[in-house]
């Protein structure tokens, strides 16, 4: 890389970076997500210790979780700590650099389409509200960044080589080690982008596969919940499903998606109740629950991109058409997935895909707009 | 979470899935196709109304404090706009037959639902 080319690297990393501190230690209170903000600080401060002295109960500690993003986190509190960087502080610290640098590979993404659309999408992003409010959910920024590289890395003109979706699928393990929405997020997006592309099924399934295995070994190796009893003195699957089960929802804390509303409405058919479970059904099923619309401005700019296309009749392809399936992927699984009812923050997985999306519509519409 | 406890999504979900690829099977249209247009038009719809909740007097608070029996009535008019829109801009961006897509929409979902209904009743039947 140039000299040049460093200095403009730099400048793209430095702005939203700058953004989100500003945000992040002038603006938000402290604490601003409870109790995640004190929680993880302390359950990576802890892993380390447990590490350090093969003590691996450590690990049943926020199980429900996986383990890297926290151990950024304690390494971010070690590293900055001697500065006078509390805790929380640091945490902050991880979350903006992984967002800021998210924002550098929404750059990276786009400019697979055009060197404008990369800029747009990198200034859009940059200047998001909902990535820079939730630069502070490190769990989710971290994965998002280790999930987009999959994606960068699949984008590229004509990839075919056994080697890059290999690459992709350790990435992949890295953002799954980090949060497990990241694993049907971007297989989802995978999969479509590969059905959407016409790759032949045979061919698509063996790429899926690979990107799958991969990504999931590397899970295997690098959580010790998946590691044999034996080993770790505990059956962590079972620490991992016991923590899980405290995030459902519904009647009696049971429902997982949408869907499962309609179990009780089976069960209590006849009675009053079944019209109160009816309705959840149909409220959770047919409203989306992040409030992406009244948070941003780039579910807006998507909206009147899709219009525009659908106005021009346009065909979709290309960079846009990817984006858009990505989109998909996670829209689709925060809308299945129940706590995202509760978690305003998970709207940061949608931004990356709606502002590459938005970028290159923006510039096909100003390029036709030039002819 | 116990695995009897998400029942209703565990067959919905794949049953939705096989009934789509069969839907477009009989109607001559390739499963990739189908595929890739159920997913936008779902997230379309779904979108499009999302949008439509930041207007107050159609906001998520809103429509959650009606009572049961409205928030039942409305449920279709919900349903059928998301389907509509969903399913016209899907159709126009990804250049397919609307009529044809739409059809393929409700017969999937007629599908779904008349298997997955009587399943999810015989497995809650038998639920220990």
């Amino acid at each position: 890389m140039s000299r040049r080319g460093f200095f403009f690297f730099l400048l793209l990393f430095a702005f939203p970076l700058l953004i989100r501190f500003f945000w992040a230690f002038s603006l938000a209170p402290v604490p601003f997500l409870t109790p995640d903000e004190f929680l993880y600080a302390f359950s990576g401060k802890l892993y380390v210790q447990g590490l350090a002295s093969g003590n691996f109960s450590v690990f049943k500690v926020n199980a429900e979780h996986p383990p890297l993003s926290k151990l950024i986190t304690a390494l971010f509190i070690f590293s900055l700590g001697p500065f006078g960087f509390s805790d929380i502080g640091a945490l902050r610290v991880q979350g903006c650099f992984f967002s800021a640098i998210t924002c550098v590979l929404a750059y990276s993404i786009g400019s697979r389409g055009d060197r404008r659309i990369g800029v747009l999408s990198w200034f859009l992003l940059s200047l998001d509200p909902v990535s820079i409010r939730f630069a502070v959910a490190s769990l989710d920024v971290t994965s998002l960044f280790f999930a987009s590289l999959p994606i960068y890395m699949l984008l590229k003109a004509h990839s075919s080589s056994c080697r890059l979706f290999l690459l992709s699928g350790l990435s992949l393990g890295l953002a799954t080690l980090c949060k497990y929405s990241a694993y049907p997020i971007v297989l989802g997006a995978l999969t479509l982008i590969l059905l959407g592309g016409r790759t032949p099924f045979r061919l698509a399934s063996l790429r899926i596969s690979l990107v799958a295995a991969s990504s999931l070994a590397l899970l295997v190796l690098g959580n010790p919940l998946f590691w044999p009893p034996q080993l770790i003195g505990f059956p962590g699957y079972s620490a991992l499903l016991e923590a899980s089960s405290r995030y459902a929802i519904g009647p009696a804390g049971i429902c997982l998606t949408p869907l499962d509303w309609l179990e009780p409405v089976l069960k209590a058919w006849n009675t009053p109740h079944a019209l109160f479970y009816l309705s959840m059904f149909g409220l959770g099923s047919l409203s989306y629950p992040l409030p992406i619309f009244q948070s941003s401005y780039l579910p807006w700019l998507f909206l009147a991109s899709l219009l525009q296309l659908a106005r021009r009749k346009a065909k979709l392809e290309g960079l846009r058409f990817k984006s858009l399936l990505w989109f998909s992927a996670g829209f689709l699984f925060f809308w299945l997935l129940a706590k995202s009812q509760a978690e305003p923050y998970y709207s940061v997985w949608l931004q990356p895909p709606l502002a590459i999306f938005s970028a290159s519509s923006i510039i096909d519409i100003w390029r036709k707009g030039k002819r | 979470m116990e695995e009897g406890e998400t029942i209703v999504s565990a067959i919905a979900l794949p049953v939705f899935l096989l009934s789509l690829l069969a839907a477009s099977r009989l109607m001559g249209v390739c499963g990739r196709t189908a595929s890739v247009f159920m997913a936008l038009n779902a997230t379309v719809g779904l979108a499009i109304f999302s949008a439509l909740t930041s207007i107050p007097q159609l906001s998520v608070q809103t429509i959650s404090a009606l009572s049961p029996q409205e928030a039942i009535a409305i449920m279709p008019l919900i349903l059928t706009f998301e389907l509509l829109s969903g399913t016209f801009l899907a159709s126009r961006i990804l250049g397919l037959d609307y009529m044809r897509f739409l059809k393929l929409t409700l017969a999937a979902l007629s599908l779904t639902l008349a298997i997955s209904v009587p399943l999810c009743l015989l497995a809650l039947l038998f639920k220990p």
